[in-house]
């Protein structure tokens, strides 16, 4: 059964954001690295790059798969995890506490089109 | 299964076929897609693979074999037109599910054609413990598309040269290996290539779905992003080089270069060479730059001497080059 976490918000993509005031972390679920399987590159963008909710900022390549990565939110990129760089596998490990990019929100009211905890957890047993 | 086809068979270059894997997960409502292409000589790297580690770019722009990113992960691979390109895409985020389905197609069709294939665990197909197929997968929300090669036949040469290190040497030897560990279609089955793509298409495809010209207009459009220099060069991760050379003369020089998406952040130089100028400024000066010849060349002064004791630009090229 995969980790959910209470008090984030997840995609139908299986990313979830965490919200920090205007700020926004954003990695893939433990559903999601779970499925990808043993990660081997994250791809991801620069900071000050500009993301937008519903599009693809990066990607995650695995033993199996790349797969892309789809911003929950819009915003601008203000930090990146640098420790995937070397450490890829950190988001096996922890997707949680691993977040690929950190962004400032730019619009709040997107996150409203998220699912919480518990919703996300019926989308994952129904998957 | 629906066969996707094209309104007329001319050979495209490989960027049209992965915009059109892209083109029919985003745009088609049908769930389950297949189609076979074939390309010139061409090598397809990984998406995230460094380009300098994988593809000898001189051996490739010498042959005429054509330089290609892929969406897809894994590993580099060189194709030609005796190679056969499966591509599968449908409506699934199951990864695992999707990976076996595809390996399953490919085992059907070559027991058709009257080979036992056996998958092995990194999803290769093999023949005889050789390697004749392997396969590579992109995974979009709600879309996975799957694509492997299918060996028919292949110009050894080729394969070897264009993603190992140009040593004639190497090369040779390279032949000998890679032949030991890879099996080629044509020696197991008595079909022509034509013959085993009409096969594998029957077995796998009811149906056709002939796309429009305007289809193929929207493919070409997704198809740009294949062919810009910043989707075939600019994936390459942040790494550093550490160049070390013995210089006659000047010393024992050690370049380390800091990289990103081709393009040079900084490097330091390090060594026992005598220090006659301003290095800070000459090395700033490589800030930026594509790390290759023409660039480096001109924008380094003629005359390093009056730097570094006795360096001239030839070597501190190769340095920086190696």
């Amino acid at each position: 059964m995969a980790k959910v976490i209470e008090g984030l918000y997840y995609s139908e993509s299986h990313e979830y954001l965490r919200v920090e005031g205007e700020y926004g972390y954003i990695g893939i679920t433990d559903f999601a690295q779970n499925a990808l399987g043993n990660v081997v590159y994250v791809d991801m963008p620069d900071v000050d790059d500009e993301v937008t909710a519903g599009e693809d900022f990066g990607a995650v390549e695995s033993v199996k798969a790349a797969s892309d990565l789809i911003s929950p939110v819009s915003g601008v990129v203000v930090e990146v995890n640098e420790a995937l760089e070397d450490a890829p596998e950190l988001v096996n490990q922890d997707a949680y506490e691993n977040w690929i990019i950190k962004v400032s929100i730019s619009d709040p009211a997107e996150i409203d089109n998220l699912m919480d905890a518990e919703a996300y957890t019926a989308f994952c047993e129904k998957a | 299964m629906v066969y996707i086809s094209l309104p007329d068979d001319k050979t495209r270059r490989l960027s049209f076929y992965l915009a059109m894997e892209e083109y029919v997960a985003r745009k088609l409502d049908e769930s389950d897609c297949f189609f076979l292409w074939q390309v010139e000589p061409t090598v397809i790297f990984g998406r995230n693979q460094l380009i300098e580690n994988e593809v000898n770019v001189e051996f490739c722009r010498r042959r005429g074999i054509q330089m290609y990113r892929r969406k897809s992960g894994g590993g580099c691979v060189y194709a030609d037109m005796s190679n056969i390109m499966f591509s599968y895409i449908t409506a699934a985020d199951n990864i695992g599910f999707t990976f076996y389905k595809f390996i399953n197609l490919l085992l059907l069709v070559l027991r058709k054609a009257g080979v036992e294939a056996t998958a092995s665990q990194r999803n290769d197909v093999l023949i005889d413990d050789k390697k004749v197929s392997g396969s590579a997968f992109y995974h979009i929300p709600g879309r996975c598309i799957v694509h492997g090669t299918m060996l028919y036949d292949t110009d050894m040469t080729n394969m070897v040269g264009a993603i190992t290190p140009d040593d004639a040497k190497l090369l040779s030897k390279g032949v000998k290996s890679v032949r030991q560990r890879i099996a080629l279609l044509k020696d197991y089955i008595d079909l022509d290539i034509d013959t085993f793509k009409q096969l594998a298409r029957d077995t796998i495809c009811r149906n056709t779905l002939m796309l429009t010209a305007d289809d193929v207009a929207a493919i070409e459009e997704l198809e740009t992003e294949y062919l810009s220099d910043s989707f075939i060069y600019g994936n390459n991760p942040k790494y550093s080089l550490v160049n070390k050379r013995r210089i006659e003369g000047v010393g024992e020089l050690e370049a380390r270069i800091e990289i990103k998406n081709d393009i040079i952040r900084e490097v330091n130089l390090l060594g026992d060479f005598f220090l006659v100028g301003d290095l800070d400024a000459l090395l700033k000066k490589l800030k930026g730059c594509r790390r290759n010849r023409e660039y480096l060349s001109a924008v380094l002064p003629d005359d390093l001497s009056t730097v570094i004791l006795n360096l001239n630009k030839e070597d501190f090229l190769e340095l920086l080059l190696a």
